[in-house]
């Protein structure tokens, strides 16, 4: 019996010892190695970002913010999967930073939802004085239908932020989930003002109204909603600080496209020259800026553009497509109707350069020509309105009365505004009397 | 405790105590619902989606489907396959069942050996002479083949005036004027340039995804009857007339058509790529209304326009209302819209249970009894549309797309549970997977599956649930029509209990199912009564019977009722 216990102390002994060993190299505070980042056939902006982000990390692989960098060129740039560990190794060297476990919840959250969650729970502890945190983590909670916590966090949120739609929206949809419809209505309406949520809070409107039993109160909010343009995205300033290390030539065009959608030709001009500068040889690149240039009435330069853009790919739909709309814009018809004929080659579908071609025979006097195309037009888009009225014009010029009523009465169906329409339908009515 | 066990325990406590990063996938703790036979049954269909990879062509990513299609009549049901491979491509396949259950492959010469870029299948018979025809969808053209018996087809799209130069992916017939000629709904994607390149994560160059182009309209055809003095029927494209184009584009992938507001009358519904859908309602007089946004379908609870992509419609929680599942992206998760009141639909995904079931990019979907317990289970197949976040980069192509595919029980009263770890058949392999298409190919009663699959092969899943009941299988057809009732709404009642179901094989993506309806009665070895509203608005009622067996209901044979009214 002493033999055995001794054997027993004696081997005690040794696995705590082992246990020590263990634990000790389990837990030592190790270098972490810079990842390795496969940028082959990378976008090669984003692959000398990320080599720039990996060369500060090699000079400080000690500090949270290099890791940061890392993390945020990878997060920003769709990489997702990638930015994971590196995010989790910036939180270790400062765990007080409340952006890295929230970046790291946002790339985990799809593929694995309870860590995401733990992560983003993390962030909104640290910094609870922006309410985005905490907000990001309610919304989640809610997609997951976890409506305790949802609730709860929304609560807290609106008790500090009374007036923010979204936290409003938020805390609508918790009650409407929960059935309790009647308390739903009132945030929701609250909400419905915000270009931030009005769509989202109409279509839970709906949804409430229905269940309070009136269906024209449904129905009216249904249409709201179906006229309410899709909710901007709320503010998120982490986010914004992730996107802001997007890069690339996709980013780089879309950029200087919304700015010219948004009227701001100047800066988009800038941007497409610098996008051209640095992209030299690429299509969209010369594509981008001849749309710039259109919009700022430079047909001559937006041509040359093209031409360039169509020399490096002859396939261009697009860019036969705007350059027709150059050649229009000067007159030349014979080559616009060229450039649409090219672009209808390459796409047999496309309706608008059909309608454009046919255009382009109309003014050059080839009816015949024009009736083909506008014919074709309509196969593809029979809801090209104007090719619905210019075909229905010309059928009555030339006396096929039946189908030029027919087309007619769909321009007027398409749009019953459309005066010329009306008049063209009634003259042709009348001939067919 | 024996003295020798605590070294063991105190060694284990040391070093077990390292999380795992990984959630260990449940263990297979049911017996499977599926066998994948496709083998065993001859099969043999590899798809073929195009040679190139790199030109990132986004049809490619996108079909095709599949059908089920009794084409010779003999109460055994056959397939029809198509390809994605371009017009130089490989041809479409048309599998001819035998007696004995084997598939042979009887494509040369049937007519319908055509060779495009394949997306979509539809099957109705057209001119009412009791043969299904079929509709073919392709990137650039719809083509419908007219059945001339003898397993021969025979191309008609341009005597029927079938004109559709467009994207066209899923399509559907039904009667929407009640005239007893099937007219035909087909959805066109998107105005796809393919000279526009599109790069994914990190700039690599990639599929598109479908904000990049502009929507397009669908197409909707009236059967004028057939062309005298020719074998084909003839169409006229409506879409203008019915009001279709009025309101926005669509970017449609899924159509299902449906009495959906439960006037008597068909409308349709159609799933948009990251755009609102549409539901469009019948108005009794040729034209149709937009009111996907006030009946509760445009968008999800938050207001989203997720990427709808495959419809599936079916009773899930025995109210007598059928509910409508949208399957989205991964990133999104799948819609389940409830019905109730009538014609009016609430997002309930997450009351459903299936808000807990993996997230997957969805295409064809189906409900379907598979255990005959009573209650509509889900199936779906699944298959990314842009590369997977986490892809190797060095696998091979397709695998860098490919997720696996789902099974989900309805537990009851609506409730669903994930079981795809039970069904390895279906749900174990990964792969880019499209069509999905019910059929019961041997006649047992159980509804089986075929999948298509994005480059792979086309594979017949037989159901081999352990039975938790009693079935009937319903056909129901017009006698006079000589041919299948498209729109009939079938409710089988037993025992206080009643099983709805629509018989239209047009849902799911790009795909045609058995045209006859599955029941699962649950424990009720007989049923009482078959009500049916038929096509026509006219209701009838059928006596009840035994369970366990087809039953071919036949309109104007039954008992006529009055409007039933639903809640």
């Amino acid at each position: 019996m002493r033999v055995t216990r001794r054997v027993w102390v004696v081997f005690l002994v040794f696995a705590l010892l082992a246990a020590g060993v263990a634990g000790y190299s389990y837990w030592r505070p190790r270098k972490p190695a810079i990842p390795v980042i496969s940028t082959e056939r990378m976008d090669p902006e984003v692959a000398a970002a990320i080599g720039r982000a990996q060369a500060e990390l090699e000079a400080h692989p000690d500090s949270a913010a290099a890791w940061g960098l890392l993390g945020k060129v990878l997060f920003g740039n769709d990489l997702y999967a990638e930015s994971v560990g590196v995010f989790a190794e910036a939180e270790r060297l400062d765990p007080t930073d409340a952006r890295w476990p929230y970046f790291r919840g946002l790339a985990l959250i799809l593929k694995m939802p309870d860590e995401g969650i733990a992560a983003l729970k993390r962030a909104s502890a640290l910094q609870r004085r922006t309410p985005a945190l905490r907000l990001r983590l309610a919304e989640e909670y809610l997609k997951m239908d976890r409506l305790d916590e949802a609730e709860s966090l929304f609560g807290e949120l609106l008790d500090e932020n009374p007036g923010n739609p979204r936290v409003l929206l938020g805390h609508g949809l918790v009650l409407s989930r929960r059935g309790r419809w009647q308390e739903a209505l009132a945030p929701l309406r609250a909400a419905a003002d915000d270009p931030t949520a009005q769509r989202a809070a109409r279509t839970a409107l709906v949804d409430v109204q229905l269940h309070l039993g009136d269906t024209a109160a449904a129905e009216s909010e249904g249409k709201l909603a179906a006229a309410a343009p899709e909710d901007r995205l709320w503010l998120d300033p982490y986010l914004t600080e992730a996107r802001e290390h997007r890069t690339g030539l996709q980013p780089r065009i879309e950029g200087a496209l919304q700015r010219l959608s948004a009227g701001r030709s100047d800066e988009a001009l800038a941007l497409a020259s610098d996008l051209l500068r640095d992209h030299p040889d690429s299509v969209k690149a010369h594509l981008t800026m001849a749309k710039v240039l259109i919009r700022t009435g430079d047909f001559t330069a937006a041509e040359r553009e093209l031409g360039e853009a169509i020399r490096r790919n002859p396939g261009l739909i697009e860019g036969h497509i705007l350059l027709g709309g150059t050649r229009l814009q000067n007159k030349d018809y014979e080559g616009a109707a060229r450039c649409y004929q090219r672009a209808i080659d390459l796409q047999p579908s496309h309706g608008v350069a059909y309608y454009n071609l046919g255009d382009c025979r109309l003014k050059q006097g080839d009816k015949a020509g024009a009736i083909t195309a506008f014919r074709n037009a309509l196969r593809c888009r029979p809801d090209l309105s104007v090719a619905q009225v210019e075909l229905g014009g010309l059928l009555v010029g030339t006396g096929e009365l039946e189908e030029a009523i027919a087309h007619l009465q769909d321009a007027v169906r398409l749009d019953s505004n459309n005066e010329r329409a009306q008049k063209l339908l009634q003259q042709a009515l009348e001939k067919k009397k | 405790m024996r003295p020798g066990t605590l070294p063991l325990l105190v060694l284990v406590g040391v070093f077990g105590c390292t999380p795992s990063p990984v959630a260990t996938p449940e263990p297979a703790t049911e017996p499977p619902w599926l066998e994948d036979v496709t083998e065993k049954v001859g099969l043999g269909f590899t798809h073929d989606c195009g040679a190139s990879t790199t030109d990132y062509f986004m049809p490619q990513i996108m079909g095709s489907g599949c059908a089920w299609i009794d084409f010779d009549g003999d109460g055994r049901l056959d397939i029809y396959l198509i390809h994605n491979g371009g017009p130089q491509g490989a041809k479409n396949q048309l599998f001819h069942q035998e007696r004995d259950g084997t598939f042979r492959d009887v494509s040369a010469g049937s007519g319908l050996d055509v060779a495009g870029y394949g997306m979509g299948v539809a099957v109705g018979d057209v001119d009412n002479d009791g043969r299904p025809d079929i509709l073919l969808t392709e990137y650039g053209a719809t083509r419908l083949f007219a059945n001339q018996g003898g397993g021969r087809f025979v191309e008609i799209t341009r005597e029927s005036e079938i004109d559709n130069p467009l994207w066209g992916t899923s399509a559907a017939f039904f009667d929407f004027d009640r005239d007893g000629w099937l007219d035909l709904i087909v959805l066109n994607y998107l105005d796809y340039d393919p000279s526009f390149l599109c790069s994914g994560r990190g700039g690599k160059r990639d599929f598109c995804g479908p904000s990049v182009f502009k929507g397009t309209a669908p197409r909707l055809y009236r059967n004028l009857g057939p062309v005298p003095g020719s074998r084909s029927v003839r169409f006229a494209d409506v879409t203008v007339k019915a009001g279709l184009l009025e309101g926005s584009r669509g970017k449609g992938l899924g159509v299902l058509c449906a009495d959906i507001d439960g006037d008597g009358w068909p409308d349709i519904y159609v799933a948009n790529d990251m755009m609102a859908n549409h539901l469009w309602l019948n108005q009794r007089n040729g034209t149709f209304k937009e009111e996907a946004m006030t009946r509760g379908l445009a968008h999800t609870f938050t207001g989203s326009s997720p990427a709808n992509m495959g419809i599936a419609w079916g009773d899930t929680d025995g109210d007598g209302l059928p509910d409508l599942f949208v399957t989205h992206l991964v990133y999104e998760s799948h819609t389940l819209w409830k019905q109730g009141p009538r014609g009016f639909f609430q997002d309930r995904t997450a009351a459903a249970g299936l808000m807990t079931v993996p997230r997957s990019t969805g295409f064809g979907t189906a409900f379907v009894d598979f255990d005959r317990d009573g209650w509509p289970d889900l199936a779906l197949v699944n298959g990314a549309v842009t590369r997977n976040r986490d892809a190797d980069e060095a696998a091979p192509f397709w695998e860098q797309y490919a997720e696996r595919n789902q099974l989900v029980a309805n537990t009851g009263k609506g409730m669903f549970r994930d079981i795809s770890q039970s069904n390895p058949a279906l749900c174990g392999k990964l792969g880019v997977f499209r069509g999905l298409a019910v059929g019961d190919f041997d006649n047992d009663g159980a509804p089986d599956l075929l999948v298509a699959e994005v480059g792979g092969k086309a594979r017949v899943l037989r159901n081999i649930a352990p039975s938790n009941g009693h079935w009937l299988t319903v056909r129901a057809t017009i006698p006079n029509l000589k041919r299948d009732a498209y729109g009939t709404e079938v409710t089988v009642r037993t025992g206080g209990k009643s099983y709805f179901q629509l018989l239209n094989p047009g849902s799911s993506y790009c795909s045609s199912h058995d045209p006859r309806g599955h029941f699962g009665l649950g424990g009720s070895a007989g049923y009482d009564s078959i009500d049916v509203l038929w096509p026509d608005g006219r209701e009838e009622s059928f006596p009840g019977g035994l369970a366990d067996r087809l039953v071919e209901i036949h309109q104007g044979e039954g008992t006529p009722r009055s409007r039933a009214s639903k809640k």
